[in-house]
């Protein structure tokens, strides 16, 4: 842990790693001297290593096009090609996805479920990673290590002890019973991520709140946290995009159409096994957009925040 | 750092109600049931006869198999996630889009990804019309309903939504790499590949290893969902996984005890698995000191 | 150090106004979610509530606005009872129930697939017999005698047929004609089938259209062709018992049948790697000159594709020599009572206004399901193929014998089984084999399934 250079004392501030990196700069770049001189062997092959990544990009975006195009089809149009762009482009498939079910509803639903676990979600796991990277406690790695295979239970098992302890609770039919059980899936891997984010935190910060008199709390909420940004968008989006697209848990609790999500209500409901296929694609365009807005919005911050949370 | 003695504990109390309610009671339930044997009409006893027809079932040992077969395509995963990420660091032209595109396909959902996968994958689908448009006739397969190729197509799959996140761990990891050790290394005239070996597989290994003990946990416990949707696990049985068979047994043949002791043993080879990743941590921790 | 001071106070600001943000979002969240949170069941004034989860949209499109007009109707009818239905996916279909079923709280009516795929469930103590509770005159009156033996075990009736499946295959009139085939008169022998079949190929079409990737084609092909050898209810589940092995052409004949269609290249070349549904599609795609299908869906070929020009009905044709080899499967998906349900008699009251003569043209109006019930009458069909496939019915044994089996034999055995036959090199043994396998294993992991088949008296047919 010594002798290291400045940057690693910045670890939690996890912009400043960044900070030599284009995308974030906000502070000199070191680094660029040396990537000069890389760049000079490299002027040859940047061509020719262009081939794979563009590859790579159409092997990313071919199956999202593959999706948007044919939910702009007609049936018949979609029977003749389902390579082509869409000659005659109509939105009609997903006026047909749109009024076949109360998308507003399930979007709410969807909306709330996601929102309320991963906030709890976060919340819980900062908390018992900072007990566990930051405090010695009798137990520490013995409860740690029970915890975590609790990554590898799968919901197919979670299904039927989960639905008899809800009926105890009376909670079938109720976002609550999802809500806890995506909050429990959550923690195990939000925990892992925030232990090692705060195993990097410089302990002299820590040290100085203690002599401000700032208790455990306080310093966690006013110092830790607030420099863990990164980390927590993390967790924010990787948890995100797993409530969000959750399905087999979401189906089976909530039999109420009232309730039910919109990956349910858009993929299982208009037509898993429908034969329309455009509608089909329509639907999941319809449920894949928030997350990929979402996405979109959040990836310089996720990026930053990968960055610090796997740190050393 | 002053704390109180019960302060930790108190910090844990959320999470581990939370994991005690949704995991802890399942748990010990899915035990106990794997010890119930179902009779006629619903009355029950206990004994190990679910154990025992799992032990007797090749399709089980398969299914176990076949999920051992998708850990074969993480060193696959690793290896382009990191020469994606090492190029995309040193900044090839057009690295911020590539950057961005590279994690897209872990945010979709799976069942979605299946769906889209299982049309173009077809007989007739669109990547076999593409191989023919190209005269690559010999790659033309039937990639999902080839018994020998199904599993494959499916890993294929799983590695094409996955990989993003590797690469992304490793791109993030690389950004952190202390400067200082490139440039004295550039100073002792070390060559580019010289570097790479010396100094970013090592300060890589931790993430390297996170996300490896994140993709074994995902190829045992989290896979059902590609292979209801892309192939149900056919053709002839050919890439059932451990949690089509819980599935399968628990829902459709009527044997939920039976499925529940699969999911005893399922647990038990994923802690194996996180116990084996922790010793071999521990042995690479002591020599490096 | 300066930098991480300096961004450290920028970040803490900035920081906390974020979670601030996160915790007001969580604020408004949680009263929402209060409010929107209300578990079905209870009683309001005395008045009963039940509960259905139902299925069957997917085989039958407009079962969801039938069963919402039914209920409607039935709430308004009368005030004592209150029903609600809710559709089910065919995902959540059988796990959700096995969930609630052993959670012991759920539905008071719950819908299965017929046969031993409803008596599974009836095996595990999961629901109580509707002949408790609904008088076996009017059973025995009401629903022709085949229809009740489906689900009839142990002395008991366990399902109230909802709606039956005429399964058969639709074939292209005018592919048969192109193809030099007399249109009006499809094969009804073995020969005379695959003479057409290559006719059609030979004109250039796909004969027959099938998807097999998500192995429901299995218990269609076992069906079809596999109980022609048969002579009764018995003979069918004799293996299953126990008493006899599943070998010889009485139970294996038809794997070579199967095997003579897939050599003969009879069947498109993606089955293995297409659904059942897109299977089916190929015929609405007019590439497949005949699929197999269910009797709501061939009425929708018939009116989207033109009518009786175009869209004709005929059954398997028989190799057999078993009284099951001239027969027509139209077997009933069933409701049932379950064993948690606190108003039986309410729930059995509704299955019966369900068979009312209003109820069951209702829902052959809005989704073109006939309901088996004796009162249901040949002048309210409307479409061609319905009246032929009546007529079967009326002059036919009614027998499918996917729905006497013990389901894991075809998942285990005739789903991987048949699979083989399109491997090159795969025989007609190692398919037997499979299947003969399943069947062992099926006895070894459900010795209490194995009791049912041994005390089960089937009435027969």
């Amino acid at each position: 842990m010594s002798a290291h250079s400045p940057a690693d004392v910045g670890a939690p501030a996890g912009g400043e790693h960044l900070a030599g990196h284009p995308d974030t700069s906000r502070a000199g770049r070191p680094q660029q001297t040396i990537r000069r001189r890389w760049r000079t062997r490299r002027t040859l092959s940047q061509i020719a290593l262009q081939i794979p990544f563009v590859l790579m990009a159409l092997t990313v975006l071919f199956p999202l096009y593959f999706m948007i195009a044919n939910s702009l089809k007609t049936r018949s149009a979609f029977a003749q090609s389902a390579l082509n762009v869409p000659n005659h482009p109509t939105l009609s498939k997903y006026s047909d996805a749109i009024n076949s079910a109360n998308l507003g509803r399930f979007f709410v639903n969807s909306a709330i479920i996601s929102v309320v676990s991963v906030a709890v979600a976060t919340a819980c796991a900062a908390l018992a990673a900072y007990a566990f990277a930051k405090m010695t406690f009798p137990g520490s790695e013995a409860i740690f290590r029970i915890m975590l295979p609790t990554m590898a239970i799968p919901s197919i098992v979670l299904l039927v002890p989960q639905f008899k302890f809800m009926t105890r609770l009376d909670l079938i039919n109720s976002r609550w019973s999802v809500i806890i059980l995506y909050i429990g899936i959550m923690l195990p891997m939000s925990l892992y991520l925030f232990r090692n984010f705060f195993r990097t935190f410089p302990n002299d910060l820590l040290d100085a709140a203690a002599i401000d008199g700032l208790g455990s709390l306080r310093t966690l909420l006013r110092i830790v946290l607030p420099a863990s940004r990164p980390v927590i968008f993390t967790a924010v989006i990787i948890n995100f995009v797993f409530a969000w697209n959750e399905l087999i848990l979401a189906l089976v609790f909530l039999q109420n159409e009232q309730q039910r999500t919109l990956m349910v209500g858009v993929t299982v409901f208009s037509g898993l096994y429908s034969l329309d296929v455009p509608e089909l694609m329509a639907g999941m365009t319809i449920a894949t957009v928030p997350v990929v807005l979402v996405y979109l919005i959040g990836q310089r911050h996720l990026m930053r925040g990968l960055l610090g949370g796997m740190g050393k | 750092m002053r704390t109180r003695r019960w302060t930790p504990y108190a910090y844990l109390l959320p999470t581990l109600a939370f994991l005690g309610v949704v995991f802890g009671y399942a748990v010990v339930a899915v035990v106990l049931e794997s010890f119930r044997v179902p009779g006629l009409l619903g009355v029950m006893h206990w004994g190990r006869e679910n154990y025992h027809g799992i032990f007797h079932d090749p399709l089980f040992w398969q299914s176990l198999r076949d999920n051992l077969k998708l850990f074969l395509v993480i060193p696959a995963m690793t290896v382009v996630g990191l020469v994606v990420a090492v190029l995309l660091f040193e900044r090839i032209k057009g690295w911020r889009i590539y950057r961005s595109l590279a994690f897209l396909p872990y945010i979709l959902a799976v069942p979605i990804v299946g769906v889209v996968f299982s049309y173009i994958l077809e007989r007739n689908g669109v990547l076999n019309q593409m191989l023919d448009t190209l005269h690559l006739h010999f790659l033309v397969h039937d990639w999902l309903g080839n018994p020998d190729l199904a599993l494959w197509s499916i890993a294929v799959i799983i590695a094409w939504q996955q990989t993003g996140l590797a690469i992304v761990l490793f791109l993030a990891r690389l950004a952190s790499v202390d400067e200082q050790l490139y440039e004295a290394a550039l100073t002792d005239g070390a060559n580019w590949f010289q570097r790479f070996w010396h100094i970013t597989m090592p300060q890589l290994a931790r993430v390297i290893e996170f996300f490896v003990t994140i993709s074994l946990i995902n190829m045992l416990s989290w896979v059902f969902s590609y292979v209801y949707v892309m192939t149900g696990g056919g053709p002839q049985q050919k890439s059932y996984v451990t949690e089509l068979y819980i599935y399968q047994n628990a829902f459709r043949n009527g044997l939920s005890n039976l499925a529940s002791a699969a999911s005893v043993i399922l647990l038990l080879v994923a802690t194996a698995v996180l116990f084996v990743q922790a010793v071999t941590r521990k042995a690479v921790d002591r020599i490096e000191v | 150090m300066r930098t991480v001071a300096g961004e450290y106070k920028e970040l803490s600001r900035r920081g906390f106004l974020q979670m601030s943000g996160l915790a007001g979002v969580a604020a408004v969240a949680a009263p929402l979610l209060a409010s929107c949170s209300s578990s079905g069941g209870g009683s309001q004034n005395g008045q009963v509530e039940l509960l259905v989860w139902y299925w069957g949209e997917q085989e039958a499109p407009g079962m969801k606005k039938f069963m919402q007009q039914a209920v409607a109707k039935y709430n308004s009818s009368q005030s004592k009872v209150k029903v609600t239905a809710v559709l089910q996916s065919s995902d959540s279909l059988y796990s959700a129930f096995a969930a609630a079923a052993q959670a012991g709280k759920g539905p008071d009516i719950q819908y299965l697939w017929g046969g031993t795929q409803a008596l599974g469930d009836v095996w595990l103590g999961y629901c109580s017999p509707l002949s408790d509770y609904v008088d076996s005159a009017w059973l025995k009156d009401n629903i022709p005698q085949a229809t009740l033996a489906e689900t009839n075990w142990g002395g008991k009736q366990w399902g109230m047929p909802f709606y039956q499946i005429g399964t058969a295959f639709p074939y292209n009139k005018k592919m048969f004609a192109d193809a030099g085939l007399n249109a009006e008169e499809p094969p009804v022998t073995w020969d005379a089938y695959l003479t057409a079949l290559s006719k059609l190929k030979k004109a250039g079409v796909t004969p027959i259209g099938a998807g097999f990737k998500d192995q429901y084609l299995g218990g269609w092909l076992a069906s079809y062709f596999g109980q022609q050898n048969f002579n009764s209810v018995d003979d069918s589940i004799a293996p299953f018992r126990g008493s006899v092995k599943y070998e010889g052409p009485m139970y294996t004949e038809w794997i070579e049948r199967v095997q003579d269609l897939v050599t003969a290249g009879f069947f498109n070349d993606d089955i293995q790697s297409i659904n059942l549904y897109q299977g089916q599609d190929l015929f609405t795609a007019r590439k497949a000159a005949i699929v197999t299908s269910v009797q709501p869906q061939i009425t929708s070929f018939y009116r989207t594709m033109g009518g009786a020009d175009t869209v004709g009905v005929m059954r398997s044709p028989a190799f057999g020599t078993g009284r099951f080899a001239n027969s027509f499967g139209a077997p009933a998906q069933v409701l049932l009572l379950t064993k948690f349900s606190e108003h039986k008699e309410e729930a059995a009251a509704f299955l019966k206004f369900l068979h009312t003569p209003e109820m069951m043209q209702l829902m052959y109006r809005e989704s073109g399901a006939i309901c088996p019930d004796t009162k249901f009458e040949a002048s309210w069909l409307d479409t061609e193929t319905d009246k032929t496939m009546w007529n079967w019915q009326k002059t036919l044994p009614n027998f499918w014998y996917q729905y006497y089996y013990p389901l894991p034999f075809e998942t285990n055995g005739v789903d991987p089984g048949l699979q083989q036959l399109w491997q090159s090199g795969a025989t007609v043994d190692s398919a037997i084999s499979t299947m003969q396998g399943a069947i062992s294993k099926w006895g070894d992991q459900s010795p209490a399934q194995l009791d049912a088949y041994k005390t089960w008296k089937p009435l027969e047919h």
